[in-house]
């Protein structure tokens, strides 16, 4: 039975005793309606969906002693790139990974501040620059690995990490902050194929070394980050660099929210954005820095959870989700973060209505499909 | 008159056909994740996710986009939605059949756990291409084989938007949007056609028949 019906049995409990209280004298009467009452709202507050007390903390997750630390906020001191500038980052990173032919250089899409670039001959051909800040995305290519092979003299996890640094500091990836890194992952990129005549088979086809940023022990969430992908030997075969330059200032003790308010606040919003949950368990806090990709890095609380859902408000199965915040330390923060729904300006998501059917015409290509049957 | 040139130069026009969102939660920013995507087209449906919408109406709804995108809790073959839940190894089992029969070519999910690689299950596949499952002609899925947090998927979807848009190949973008904005515990798969690996929004190859059980997933680890 779940905590809902719990309450619900109770309340029904309630409602007879009420009545049978006819018989009993008014004093008697109000005493005990004033106790049922009492229990009643205790019973309530544990209700899902509605009440404070239904985060609970795991053993481990403890709000940090942020409040003696020294925190800095981080202003972006890169220069804009111009067009020249740009082309300059992109055919010497062109030129390193051996695809210098690989792109059309002149016809890049243009878009909020990026310049996309295509391949002629491959789509998954990728390369972008970000004029704001030197953000580049760098992929060369999967079709010469799209056989049924693995790509042969992948490397190991060690001599990954250790080639994917090489590229780095020959790229002049880390600029004016070499040590404030730490690596993340290695891994890589496989596929599985399952064939005509239901065999199935893994191929492993590249090595990734992900490095994420830190400022002396504090991780750095968010948008910055090196990864390098590595086909046969190490090669350089992908990169993606948000890694810009930035300039530190301490915060002032008073500009930093206190313990008590941060975990109301945290929690607050925890509860906004789970209505439905049965119950959350924060799992882990973390002091961090965040950077929401837009020039400024500011210290924040991270909190992973799990929360519970009913399946559907006919099957109270319970399904387990992770859920994660990132709460500002900062009492006037500068970034938008992620629960902060009234900045977001897109128009009102529509309720669906199963009655409306309206057929919508097939798409030009089954169009295209069909007349060809024909034929 | 060199600025003017190079403005000239710039391709502004990207891939734009018929484009859907369908957010799984209403407290959580699913539909700023759902719209984050939809914004970098001309989008042709933008609702709080049903069942009917992926089940028993899917030829109004999912399969009559080209490129559904669904933002929400989900897991293991299986998305939560404002009505319940749909386990995508059955959605097909009605009139409408699965997804491709009527329109849709691509579709991705914004959610954790929804496409399992073989690290998580031998079998893979058989949840993707048997009778009553989704794979009716469509080229692609796109989702995550780990979980996905709530204080990235708003960006991950608008890159993907971006890349789409901009013309490049569909699962490749999933996971340059997952490289460029998710973070490194957050990793992708994508099942398709094995015919179908370098399709792009704007540009790809025929419907693979029904009934193809072949099935190819790209994963990160």
């Amino acid at each position: 039975m779940s905590l809902y019906h719990i309450t619900a049995w109770n309340s029904f409990i309630t409602l007879k005793q009420i009545r049978s209280m006819k018989k009993l004298n008014t004093s008697r009467m109000l005493l005990l309606a004033i106790l049922i009452l009492a229990a009643t709202a205790c019973n309530r507050k544990d209700r899902p969906g509605t009440e404070k007390n239904k985060i609970t903390y795991d053993q481990s997750a403890v709000f940090p002693n942020y409040e003696k630390v020294t925190l800095n906020t981080y202003q972006i001191s890169e220069t804009k790139l111009d067009l020249e500038a740009a082309q300059k980052i992109i055919t010497q990173s062109l030129a390193y990974a051996g695809a210098a032919d690989k792109f059309n250089l002149k016809e890049p899409v243009r878009e909020n501040g990026m310049l996309w670039y295509k391949s002629v001959s491959d789509p998954s051909a990728v390369l972008n620059i970000n004029l704001e800040n030197g953000d580049i995305s760098l992929n060369t290519g999967m079709k010469a690995y799209a056989g049924n092979e693995s790509t042969r003299d992948l490397l190991t996890k060690d001599s990954a990490s250790t080639m994917a640094l090489t590229h780095v500091r020959r790229l002049g990836l880390l600029g004016s902050s070499p040590n404030d890194y730490v690596v993340s992952h290695v891994g890589g990129l496989n596929v599985g194929v399952h064939d005509e005549k239901g065999n199935t088979s893994v191929y492993k086809k590249f090595t990734t070394v992900r490095l994420d940023r830190k400022f002396g022990d504090i991780p750095v969430e968010g948008h910055s980050r090196i990864i390098i992908q590595m086909a046969e030997k190490g090669r350089l075969t992908g990169l993606t660099k948000h890694w810009a330059a930035f300039k530190g200032q301490p915060v002032a003790a008073t500009a930093i929210v206190a313990t008590d308010a941060l975990k109301a606040s945290i929690e607050q919003h925890i509860l906004s954005e789970n209505t439905g949950a049965i119950s959350i368990l924060v799992k882990k806090i973390t002091l961090v820095y965040y950077e929401q990709g837009h020039g400024l890095i500011e210290p924040a609380i991270r909190a992973e959870c799990e929360t519970r859902y009913p399946t559907s408000k006919t099957d109270s199965t319970e399904r387990v989700y992770p859920y994660d915040i990132i709460e500002p330390l900062l009492k006037d923060p500068r970034q938008t973060y992620s629960f902060m729904h009234d900045r977001f300006k897109g128009p009102k998501t529509r309720n669906d209505d199963s009655k409306d059917q309206k057929t919508i015409p097939r798409g030009q290509d089954e169009q295209r499909r069909d007349t060809s049957r024909k034929l | 008159m060199s600025a003017i040139v190079m403005v000239a130069a710039y391709n502004s026009k990207g891939a734009d056909r018929m484009e859907g969102g369908y957010a799984g939660t209403k407290d959580q920013g699913h539909d700023e994740v759902v719209y984050n995507f939809l914004k970098h087209f001309s989008y042709e449906q933008y609702y709080w996710a049903y069942d009917f919408q992926f089940t028993s109406n899917n030829n109004s709804r999912v399969d009559a986009m080209d490129f559904a995108i669904f933002a929400g809790h989900g897991n293991q073959w299986f998305i939560s939605t404002t009505s319940g839940g749909v386990n995508l190894a059955t959605a097909g089992n009605t009139s409408n059949k699965g997804y491709g029969d009527w329109n849709c070519e691509f579709i991705a999910f914004e959610s954790c756990d929804v496409v399992p690689s073989p690290l998580e299950k031998a079998d893979w596949w058989s949840n993707w291409v048997k009778d009553g499952a989704v794979f009716d002609g469509l080229h692609q899925a796109c989702g995550f084989r780990t979980l996905s947090w709530q204080s990235t998927d708003q960006d991950i979807t608008d890159y993907y938007g971006s890349a789409i848009h901009s013309g490049y190949g569909v699962w490749q973008s999933w996971f340059d949007a997952i490289n460029n904005e998710g973070r490194g515990d957050e990793l992708g798969a994508c099942v398709m056609n094995p015919t179908c690996q370098f399709d792009t929004h704007a540009s790809f190859v025929v419907d693979p028949a029904p009934g193809d059980q072949r099935l190819h997933i790209w994963y990160q680890y």
